[in-house]
């Protein structure tokens, strides 16, 4: 169905594409990976503290989860660790992306069960085909309007004209 | 003052003390006698005159047996003490001597020979004793002083660990805040210059492009800073392993074409497939290869070539990596300087003022730091090419360098201990937390080589002591990883010190010891 993309959504329709939990304390940052997968058929939930991602993923049941490491309320290690152990959410594959430098850190990462670890700032084309190794990434026919763009809200779709 | 020895008699029986005052008197010293019939009246005259002996009576009518010592001793800690008796009573000998007199003479027995040297004699004694005594005081109070000293100390050391560990934390802050932001304008340039939010034509395309890539500029000068504050601390912060030289490139390459394309530079990125295996922190030898090739970039000019090319010399145990340009090269004077920067050896936050920027400096750091050399050719008009080595994963080779690198500072680092780490065999992964746990713990001139997947040995510039100092360090530090880590506490290992060398002895001969060491390990192993 192509023309899913440009369909009034209803929650059964947005449940067809994958979706995404993108967890960060800096909104713009939340924001600007929320703008870049406009493009293409997923849905982008935002969360703004470690807390806050856990309690997303748990209630949304998304298909990967993006977050940083250094957030207040619950580190990314934690949200790793903490999505790891929860059997509902062990199969999430989870992407880390970080300004954090430290030698180790990739593989601690991989040890506490991350999927993949980016470096701040991120080329957005490293990101792509990062989290199109988790998720079938398919550009949308006609990208969603970014006037539409709310940040509390998130992507709200414009029924066609 | 009179130049003879001041007497204090006290004898309560007349007749006696004529008898002692006669005997003294036949004798070649000179006496000053004072005469006191009690103890009391003797008490008096101590207060108020000085003497250097005082011959005493054991039965006085105001004290009996040894009670005048005693007083005598109470009141007067110099003055020497003769108890003259009837008795001839060995016990009370003893007694008198430990309530402190110095002899102890039978009156009857007394010649005048024996009772001036039994004088004499005892104010030696009791110099002796009065300054042994002083001696022992000043022990005391020395020592209380050097306790209080190190209590200072040791106080002055937390608050200096305290500074540091604020300092680093700060550092890492600090990046981090500066990170966060660079981040979401890369992101937006980014997404603005991919067309995603209306079209963009080449000139704007162009424009987005440069400041994406000084945006870059700006994060490197964010990495350069903790590699600088992690070097001034004279921390490893590096961890050195066994890895490959592709996987350096590979992450380092993308970035660094963007970089070059903007600058319309040709960067050729020439590494054979099936290099050997290297010994490195591949994150810094990246940072040496960013640096290079954005020092070629930077002075090479628009459209020229930059080179990078890496092959393996065996015979030398190394990789070399070059970074070459075809710019308007350096004239030696320019070498000259860089030389000079080099073997100051140290960078420092305030050089990056003067417009060198730290990129070259923190590079040969970084390549001494992975035990490799950094060589420059250059020439006016014709270019420039900065090599340095990486030492191959050999066990030989890597020992070799880190000798070398001993033996240059060997004033400052006149030891080094082997310690040898073994765990029991556990995944391939978690046996890797060890080998970071223990890299963790080194400073800037410490070694650590994995032998087996299990088995390390930790080369240490320190001596016997500092060693010990070093395995206690790394037992806290590992219990209290034990309480906090994510994942679960790091495996079992065992640590055991297996000889300390003086950093003197000749290159060669550290290292057959260290083999012969090392040989006799693995074969104590089972």
């Amino acid at each position: 169905m192509s023309q899913t993309s440009t369909a009034p959504a209803t929650p059964g329709e947005q449940k067809r594409y994958p979706t995404i939990v993108c967890i960060d304390d800096d909104p713009h940052i939340t924001q600007a990976i929320g703008l870049l997968l406009t493009h293409y058929e997923v849905n982008v939930v935002s969360a703004y503290s470690g807390e806050h991602g856990i309690w997303e993923t748990l209630s949304q049941d998304p298909d990967l989860v993006i977050t940083d490491l250094r957030m207040p309320q619950g580190s990314g290690e934690l949200v790793v660790e903490c999505l790891k152990t929860v059997p509902k959410t062990g199969g999430v594959p989870v992407i880390v992306l970080t300004g954090r430098r430290e030698p180790h850190l990739k593989r601690m990462l991989k040890r506490l069960g991350a999927a993949g670890h980016l470096q701040k700032p991120v080329n957005i084309h490293d990101l792509l085909e990062e989290i199109g190794k988790h998720i079938e990434l398919r550009k949308r026919d006609t990208p969603t309007d970014s006037e539409s763009y709310d940040a509390t809200a998130g992507w709200q779709r414009i029924p066609p004209a | 003052m009179h130049g003879g020895v001041r007497v204090l008699l006290i004898e309560d029986d007349s007749g006696h003390s004529l008898l002692v005052q006669r005997a003294l008197c036949k004798t070649s010293s000179e006496f000053h006698v004072s005469w006191a019939r009690t103890l009391a009246e003797a008490m008096e005259l101590l207060r108020s005159d000085p003497f250097d002996v005082v011959l005493a009576d054991l039965s006085l009518p105001d004290a009996s047996d040894l009670e005048g010592v005693k007083q005598i001793r109470k009141l007067n800690a110099e003055v020497a003490i003769v108890v003259l008796t009837m008795l001839e009573n060995p016990q009370i000998e003893q007694a008198a001597l430990d309530c402190g007199a110095q002899d102890y003479l039978s009156k009857d027995l007394a010649s005048p020979a024996i009772l001036e040297r039994s004088i004499h004699h005892a104010i030696q004694r009791q110099e002796n004793e009065v300054s042994i005594k002083e001696l022992v005081h000043s022990l005391h109070v020395s020592q209380a002083e050097l306790k209080k000293q190190k209590q200072l100390l040791k106080r002055k050391n937390r608050r200096l660990r305290h500074l540091y560990r604020t300092a680093q934390r700060f550092v890492d802050n600090v990046s981090h805040e500066f990170r966060t932001p660079l981040t979401v304008i890369k992101d937006y340039v980014s997404l603005v210059q991919e067309g995603m939010f209306g079209p963009v034509n080449d000139e704007q395309h162009r424009l987005l492009e440069i400041a994406s890539v000084r945006v870059d500029d700006l994060n490197n000068m964010v990495d350069d800073m903790l590699d600088v504050s992690k070097l001034e601390a004279g921390l490893l912060g590096a961890w050195r392993r066994i890895c490959q030289f592709s996987e350096v490139t590979e992450f380092v390459a993308p970035s660094l074409k963007q970089k070059a394309a903007v600058r319309n530079i040709d960067l050729t990125i020439d590494v054979p497939d099936g290099l050997p295996n290297i010994y490195c922190d591949p994150e810094k030898i990246g940072r040496v290869i960013i640096n290079l090739v954005v020092n070629a970039i930077k002075f090479s000019g628009d459209n020229s070539r930059v080179t990078l090319s890496a092959r393996a010399d065996c015979e030398a145990g190394e990789i070399v990596v070059s970074v070459s340009d075809n710019g308007p090269g350096m004239s030696p004077e320019d070498l000259d300087l860089i030389f000079k920067r080099f073997r100051r050896g140290s960078v420092s936050i305030q050089q990056s003022t003067k417009g060198f920027g730290l990129g070259l400096n923190i590079a040969h750091e970084l390549t001494l730091l992975n035990f490799g050399r950094m060589h420059v050719d250059s020439e006016l008009g014709r270019g420039s090419t900065f090599s340095f080595s990486i030492p191959l994963a050999d066990s030989e080779v890597v020992l070799q360098r880190f000798a070398e690198q001993l033996r240059q500072k060997k004033k400052s680092l006149p030891a080094v201990t082997l310690v040898a780490v073994h765990s029991a065999p556990v995944g391939h992964e978690r046996a890797d937390d060890i080998d970071f746990f223990l890299s963790s713990m080194l400073r800037h001139n410490d070694l650590l080589w994995r032998e087996t997947t299990h088995d390390w040995v930790i080369a240490l510039a320190a001596g016997e002591s500092e060693a010990v100092r070093f395995l206690d360090r790394m037992k806290q530090e590992q219990r209290q990883l034990e309480r906090n880590r994510l994942g679960g506490p790091l495996p079992h290992f065992n640590t055991r010190a297996m000889g300390t060398w003086p950093t003197a002895h000749e290159e060669q001969e550290l290292l057959a010891q260290w083999r012969n060491c090392l040989t006799s390990e693995t074969a104590a192993c089972p």
